[in-house]
């Protein structure tokens, strides 16, 4: 957050009242509407820029589609893991049951 | 009591208590139990689906009393024929007590029958409600005393499953409030269970999803076998005393260790209505060090059937349960023992004051999760 170093020096270079704290709170609403703006046109110009552009230069890639919900991979898998299901240990419980006598004492994955 | 009493009670005149067969309305109410259903003890607990209390929660020692003959009307409260758990034993003198399971199984059919009668009245005593009970089954039971239990609780309870006890400890062990905190290591992802009870001594691997036959070892070694070698070594000591089995177990309960021998461990009794002062230190060691013997072994085995990436935490994550786990000293000579074997970092822990709990309340768990078509018909 350099901003918060910069409104510092800014007043006290021009005097405390020369940049009100409600001017500060307009600025922050006003670049906040312009990124979700951004945002929205990017969704409706990127698919049309894509193909633009793989039509002008000869063996350009087809990246994938953007979509909304677009994310990174977690850092690690085990991350979202939750805790194993009861119902679902039970399910397992019962697959062995039923399973053919042979097949009964294998099971590690 | 140890052991059923080798008389069965076909000699008595019992007349069947009147328990009322259950009402057969479409929209009755449903109550989900878990039954620890022990060799001496057993838990139940239950509640109404769809309300998180527990409504019923009680330990009852696994024995069923056939009032004798000829009792005088008004010795036995309200002239009962039948007595059960603490009932029974207080009136040992009257009844003849049976034991419906030895070594974790049922021996005596008719006196199990009338024991989960006695428990079905404990959580519905009108016998008006869908009773559906999780009930737990020694690690690798055999399928015939599987069915036993089946046949038993055929006509009274109306749903049924049964899961091996250690993995319900895992469960009832296992914090729910804390699953989501980053450094909880729930011990049904990575643990080792074991659950040493009357009848046998239950080892389990438990590492995310139900264990198979190799992840379960059953030992038929427990507190009933510590008892009989205590009970045979005070009897070679000291002949003609006359001590119940009963008062054994208490003594090893009161006095139990393992690791280096202590002594002198002096024990007051009463011989003959006089009161004596037995050393019983050596004899109490060498039986409660034997069954670390007993199970050690199996112990190893299973760790060594973890695979590499999991069995360091595993071996962080070795817990002892039921009535074996207050054994003084268990955990740390286990743990010593494991780290003198050259195993990484091993870490050994108690489940602590609960531990009489911890199957039935993870029956009940099981019995909350288990989904309509999981459930178990019993039919007659």
């Amino acid at each position: 957050m350099r901003l918060i170093p910069l409104i510092r020096s800014f007043r006290d270079s021009h005097g405390p009242d020369s940049l009100p704290d409600r001017q500060i709170r307009d600025l922050y609403a006003r670049e906040r509407e312009r990124a979700l703006d951004a945002a929205a046109l990017a969704e409706i110009l990127a698919p049309l820029l894509i193909e633009q552009l793989s039509k002008g230069l000869p063996g350009a890639l087809h990246p994938p589609p953007l979509t909304s919900d677009a994310r990174p991979s977690p850092a690690s898998p085990r991350a979202s893991a939750g805790a194993p299901e009861i119902a679902d240990l039970l399910d397992g419980m019962l697959a062995q049951e039923n399973a053919p006598a042979a097949g009964r004492t294998h099971r590690r994955p | 009591m140890t052991t059923a009493i080798s008389e069965k009670p076909s000699t008595i005149a019992v007349s069947s208590p009147p328990f009322p067969a259950p009402a057969r309305k479409l929209d009755r109410k449903v109550i989900l139990a878990g039954l620890d259903l022990g060799t001496n003890k057993s838990c139940i607990l239950a509640g109404s689906a769809g309300s998180t209390d527990l409504a019923v929660s009680k330990i009852v020692p696994t024995v069923v009393g056939y009032v004798r003959e000829g009792i005088v009307d008004g010795i036995i409260a309200g002239n009962a024929t039948i007595l059960y758990g603490d009932d029974a034993l207080k009136n040992f003198l009257h009844v003849n007590l049976a034991a419906p399971l030895q070594n974790g199984v049922i021996v005596h059919p008719d006196a199990a029958r009338d024991f989960l009668r006695h428990i079905r009245s404990l959580v519905d005593p009108g016998a008006t409600a869908d009773l559906r009970v999780v009930v737990g089954v020694p690690a690798n039971a055999e399928e015939e005393a599987r069915e036993s239990i089946r046949a038993c609780a055929a006509g009274i309870f109306d749903r049924l499953l049964l899961i091996p006890e250690p993995f319900l400890a895992a469960l009832g062990y296992r914090d729910d409030s804390r699953l989501n905190q980053p450094n909880y290591v729930d011990p049904v992802t990575n643990s080792l269970f074991i659950d040493i009870g009357g009848g046998t001594s239950d080892l389990c691997l438990i590492q995310g999803y139900f264990p198979s036959r190799d992840d379960q070892i059953c030992i038929a070694f427990a507190g009933d076998a510590i008892d009989g070698l205590i009970h045979d070594e005070i009897n070679r000591l000291y002949p003609g005393n006359g001590l119940s089995t009963q008062t054994v177990r208490d003594i090893k309960e009161a006095h139990s260790y393992v690791g280096p021998i202590r002594k002198p461990t002096d024990v007051k009794v009463i011989i003959g209505g006089k009161s004596r002062m037995l050393e019983l230190g050596e004899t109490i060691g060498r039986a409660c060090n034997t069954l670390v013997d007993r199970f050690y072994p199996a112990l190893t085995t299973l760790i060594t059937r973890a695979s590499s990436d999991s069995v360091v935490q595993l071996l962080q994550n070795i817990i002892i349960t039921g009535g074996g786990s207050q054994i003084r000293g268990i955990d740390t000579v286990l743990q010593k023992r494991l780290e003198d074997d050259g195993f990484e970092s091993p870490k050994v822990r108690l489940a602590g004051q609960d531990y009489k709990r911890y199957v039935a309340l993870g029956a009940h768990k099981a019995a909350r999760a288990a989904r309509e078509n999981q459930w178990q018909h019993v039919l007659e």
